[in-house]
């Protein structure tokens, strides 16, 4: 924190963080939560200060004007607005909210967070908001004693493990007079890998003849020539078969086997840039390389990863990448 | 989803209707074509067939409200053309009305204008209407909230409203029975313009034949004790008119100064007092008040005047609930030369034949009593006539009266009596009032209309005070007695309101007459215990129930109430708490998971107990052989079984808490952190 910053914004971060500490212990990280008086925090929503005001100008007239109808109404209306505050309270109170494994994704996609809405008791929840901070919210209504799933979309800006934040529930129903809402920190417990840069691989030694700094080429593969179909968009322009091109056949890529047996290193010291550069760059290998079916490993300072090819290989060769220097990943 | 829900939107259409309709008596017809007009053109918005005013739209239909208002109530503020600009503030809210929050403004609008129908109408049935109209507009309210289909949104809002309004009942009874009814704040100038039948502060006597046919409510009142007076004492008294200019009978100002709360005559605990009652008086835009012979003043804002009136400190534009006090005696023992002069005074040289009479008379009777008795006498023997229908007297009118057509209603009688007791030298003047009324058999209360207006004469008698004449008494004893109806002859009779020949017969068809009783008993309960429960009755009621009337035992009360109920709620909510986990084995199965959690240890959703115990025991490698026997246990017992009884239970919950004792013993800081442990599951 700098000189510069002024009192006020200082207090203001000193508030943010003491409120987010404080929210830490009452809210922790969960699976799964039930909603009950802890965890829910309730307060007049502006329209229910205003309502608050016509109570005033009601009690006004009525006092001044002697008129003991406009005293009942006045009354009853207020008396109104305490039962809706406690029918808001228990809208959220008892709902259980638990979410599982979201599916990992690239930095600059939404990942969309698989969330299980339960409501206990006899009665139906209504008009429940669901939402990350600056992101689409949905409403949704919870039926008594049944179980709801749906998916609360996130936008992913950071590599590393997902942390939307606290996920933000609320609800103004039934009369819209008070807010309710809980902040709460659900475990998703996903990873979100780095945004994939789509630079076609090259192999820096053996391949076929062209010398791109790239990955370091451990053993050659056959590539079996299978045939040739017609061009799809982005397919690799190695592929293309400039012969048929020039003899205006039109573009037609050729399509190889797999390169079985083709084994190579994706190497941290093969690419230059920042870190989130590099990273990038690797994860797009990757994904190419496990395309094509080749044998890779990969290298990055203080991790080696063998080459091998298989789901469970390129799952740990993401999450290597998504954790790699990442915020709050120091051990690593 | 800020958008307003169609259902929500129709309800508000609705409702926007439902609101204007207790203002019907005074809201003026342009303004209901504005509201035809305005919940049309919404409509059609909302179907998309009209554009959403811009602001030159919106503009020209402020200006042409303002203008509406302006005219169509002559640019006077009053009550009435308060209520129509928030009328027309309401339904330009309605065409502009885009997103929630302006329906919200639009319902508070509307709530708004449903409690100002209030100080228009206060039958009961508009109480019940009222309620009908809090109800939808909650329905609307809530709707706003609802994104659901369309008639399941109704049916949900619905059942809120309800239930929203019946569990708030209790506490709007407890608030409007203890909440402080204090007076005014302060005194406003913006009343209600429309004209109250009833009494006026100057009379020319067909004036009261006019009032005597309404068939409208003046006031009602019931007597301490049920000792109601006989009828032929039940005059209540309004005005007292002393000045007349030989045409129009009025009450002077300067002649009268005022006693005000608290009262002198009531302040020594030895005060005979010969009645006590209530009085509900319809409101009638003046200050006096209805009271028997020798009031005293018992009511905060009120007070005695010099001639002996209860008046009131404001008018009176709300109905108006007081306590009369009636003293043995009156409080004027004699009379100051000023007032002598202004009760002795008369138009000169007018009515000749009647000066000449009264100063026969004089010659005659010394004393004021004998004069009236003579009086009396006088109208009771000559062919005299009691008419709601008399001829129009010109100039000289008490000659007229008296000498050639001797036919009058009861201030032509009275008028003649001051006129020749203040001709012979003896002080007189003219009161107004009431004079008997319909007593209640069923609910002891009297009814007193307008058509028992009446007018009478008072005469100074020294050692006694002023002393009530009633002439009529002498012409027509059966409307003392009786009542107008039954001194009146048919003909006449079926001039007064509802006592046409249906409403006649009416009363005498025994069930119809109950009925029609009934309806007044009604009207009266709603009156004495809804409309005009005020302070002095919240006093009593305190009085009855609690021993005590006084403000700060009551906010004591208040104050207990509140903290009473947020202790029983708070209660409710701790038991309510307790018992949803009431499996002791369940809840200690709860904490072992909660304090595997904070060892890293998550329970994933569909997770089986002996799943999540497996998972336990990979971190903990110390704990498997227990997680292993309990988990075994948790299957045989738990999922085995049809039942789990009580042994079993207290068998698993001894399990379980050494699992917990043991998982405490070994836990220790979870070094491998879940980024690591990711990173080997996914080697594997």
């Amino acid at each position: 924190m700098t000189a510069s910053l002024s009192l006020r914004e200082r207090l203001r971060a000193l508030w943010r963080i003491r409120t987010r500490r404080w929210l830490d212990k009452r809210i922790p990280r969960q699976r799964e939560i039930r909603l009950s008086q802890r965890s829910i925090f309730i307060l007049p929503s502006a329209a229910g200060w205003v309502f608050g005001l016509l109570l005033l100008l009601l009690l006004l007239t009525a006092i001044n004007y002697q008129n003991s109808l406009i005293f009942a109404m006045t009354f009853w209306l207020f008396a109104m607005g305490g039962v809706a505050m406690y029918l808001t309270f228990r809208n959220l109170a008892g709902l259980s909210l638990a979410t599982h494994e979201a599916m990992p994704c690239f930095v600059g996609d939404t990942a969309s967070i698989p969330l299980r809405i339960s409501a206990d008791g006899r009665y139906n929840r209504y008009g429940i908001q669901l939402g990350y901070p600056a992101n689409p919210q949905r409403q949704t209504d919870a039926i008594a004693g049944e179980v709801a799933d749906l998916h609360i979309l996130f936008d992913c800006q950071q590599r590393g493990r997902l942390q939307p934040g606290r996920l933000l529930v609320e609800s103004r129903f039934p009369a819209g007079l008070f807010y309710t809402w809980t902040h709460l920190d659900l475990d998703v417990g996903s990873l979100v890998y780095p945004h994939p840069e789509e630079v076609p691989l090259v192999l820096s030694a053996g391949g076929d003849g062209d010398s791109l700094p790239g990955a370091t080429l451990d053993a050659a593969g056959q590539q079996d020539f299978r045939g040739l179909r017609p061009y799809q968009a982005g397919d690799s322009l190695r592929q293309i078969a400039w012969k048929q091109l020039a003899r205006g056949k039109g573009l037609v890529t050729k399509e190889f086997d797999r390169d079985e047996g083709a084994s190579c290193w994706l190497e941290w010291n093969n690419v230059s840039g920042d870190v989130e550069t590099r990273l990038s760059r690797l994860c797009g290998w990757v994904l190419s390389c496990h395309e094509q079916g080749w044998l890779y490993g990969l290298r990055l300072p203080g991790v080696e990863i063998r080459p091998a090819h298989s789901e469970g290989h390129l799952q740990q060769c993401l999450a290597v990448l998504a954790l790699f220097r990442a915020p709050g990943e120091e051990d690593i | 989803m800020n958008q307003i829900p169609r259902v929500a939107l129709i309800l508000l259409l609705l409702q926007m209707l439902a609101t204007l309709v207790i203002h019907v008596s005074h809201l003026h017809f342009p303004f209901w074509l504005l509201a035809a007009l305005a919940i049309c053109w919404r409509w059609l918005m909302h179907r998309g067939q009209l554009p959403y005013p811009g602001w030159p739209t919106k503009t020209i239909a402020v200006g042409l409200g303002a203008v509406a208002v302006f005219f169509s109530y002559s640019g006077q503020f009053s009550l009435e053309s308060a209520v129509a600009f928030f009328v027309t503030a309401a339904l330009l809210k309605l065409l502009e009305m885009k997103t929630r929050r302006d329906a919200f403004i639009l319902v508070y609008l509307q709530f708004f204008l449903l409690a100002t129908g209030f100080l228009f109408e206060q039958g009961p049935l508009w109480g019940l209407y009222g309620i009908a109209g809090l109800w939808f507009g909650t329905v609307a309210l809530i709707s706003l909230q609802l994104n659901v289909a369309g008639s399941t949104s109704v049916r949900v809002a619905m059942r809120y409203a309800s239930a929203l309004m019946v569990l708030a009942l209790p506490v709007m009874l407890v608030l409007y029975l203890l909440f402080p009814r204090m007076g005014p704040l302060w005194s406003i100038q913006l009343q209600s313009d429309r004209s109250f039948t009833g009494l006026s502060e100057s009379m020319t006597p067909g004036d009261i034949a006019n009032l005597s046919i309404r068939d409208e409510v003046a006031f009602r009142a019931s007597f301490e004790g049920n000792m109601v007076p006989d009828r032929e004492k039940l005059y209540w008294r309004a005005l007292v008119l002393d000045q007349y200019d030989g045409r129009t009978w009025s009450y002077s100002r300067s002649s009268s100064s005022v006693q005000w709360y608290p009262d002198p005559a009531l302040g020594n605990g030895a005060v005979l007092v010969a009645n006590r009652y209530e009085v509900i008086m319809e409101p009638t835009g003046e200050r006096w008040m209805y009271a028997l012979d020798n009031p005293a003043a018992a009511e905060r804002s009120s007070g005695i005047t010099s001639t002996g009136l209860l008046i009131n400190r404001q008018g009176v534009y709300q109905r108006m609930h007081y306590r009369g006090v009636s003293l043995f005696k009156p409080r004027q023992q004699s009379l100051t030369d000023d007032e002598r002069q202004l009760n002795l005074r008369l138009p000169p040289d007018m009515n000749p034949q009647a000066r000449a009479m009264a100063a026969e008379l004089r010659q005659q009777y010394s004393e004021a009593a004998g004069f009236s008795l003579a009086l009396m006498n006088h109208f009771n023997q000559q062919p005299f006539h009691y008419t709601l229908k008399p001829p129009r007297y010109g100039q000289d009118e008490i000659d007229q009266f008296l000498f050639e057509s001797r036919r009058g209603f009861c201030a032509h009688y009275a008028a003649a009596f001051v006129f020749l007791a203040r001709a012979a030298g003896f002080p007189a003047r003219m009161v107004t009032g009431y004079q008997g009324g319909e007593w209640n058999e069923t609910d002891h209360f009297l009814t007193v209309k307008q058509y028992d207006a009446h007018a009478w004469a008072e005469i100074w008698q020294d050692g006694r005070g002023w002393v009530r004449v009633d002439p009529t008494a002498a012409v027509a004893p059966m409307r003392v007695q009786y009542g107008l109806e039954d001194a009146l002859r048919d003909e006449e009779a079926s001039l007064i309101e509802g006592q046409t020949g249906i409403g006649r017969r009416m009363k005498q068809i025994g069930w119809l007459y109950d009925l029609q009783m009934k309806g007044e008993s009604m009207n009266y309960l709603w009156n004495r215990w809804v409309l005009s429960y005020d302070r002095s009755l919240q006093e009593s009621l305190l009085e009855q129930v609690f021993d005590r009337g006084d403000y700060q035992a009551m906010l004591a009360w208040m104050g207990g109430l509140v903290v009473g109920l947020f202790l029983f709620m708070g209660s409710l909510l701790l038991i309510r708490r307790q018992r949803s986990n009431t499996l002791p084995w369940i809840r200690e199965w709860q904490q072992l998971q909660q304090q595997a959690r904070q060892c890293g240890v998550e329970v994933g959703i569909g997770q089986t107990p002996s799943g999540w115990l497996q998972s336990l025991a990979l971190a903990m490698p110390a704990l498997a052989d227990d997680c292993r026997r309990l988990a075994h246990l948790i299957d045989q017992l738990v999922y085995q079984s049809n039942e789990v009884n009580h042994d079993d239970q207290r068998r698993l919950q001894r399990h379980i808490r050494q699992l917990r004792r043991r998982l405490k013993s070994v836990r220790r800081p979870a070094t491998e952190t879940a980024a690591a442990r990711h990173i080997h599951e996914g080697a594997v």
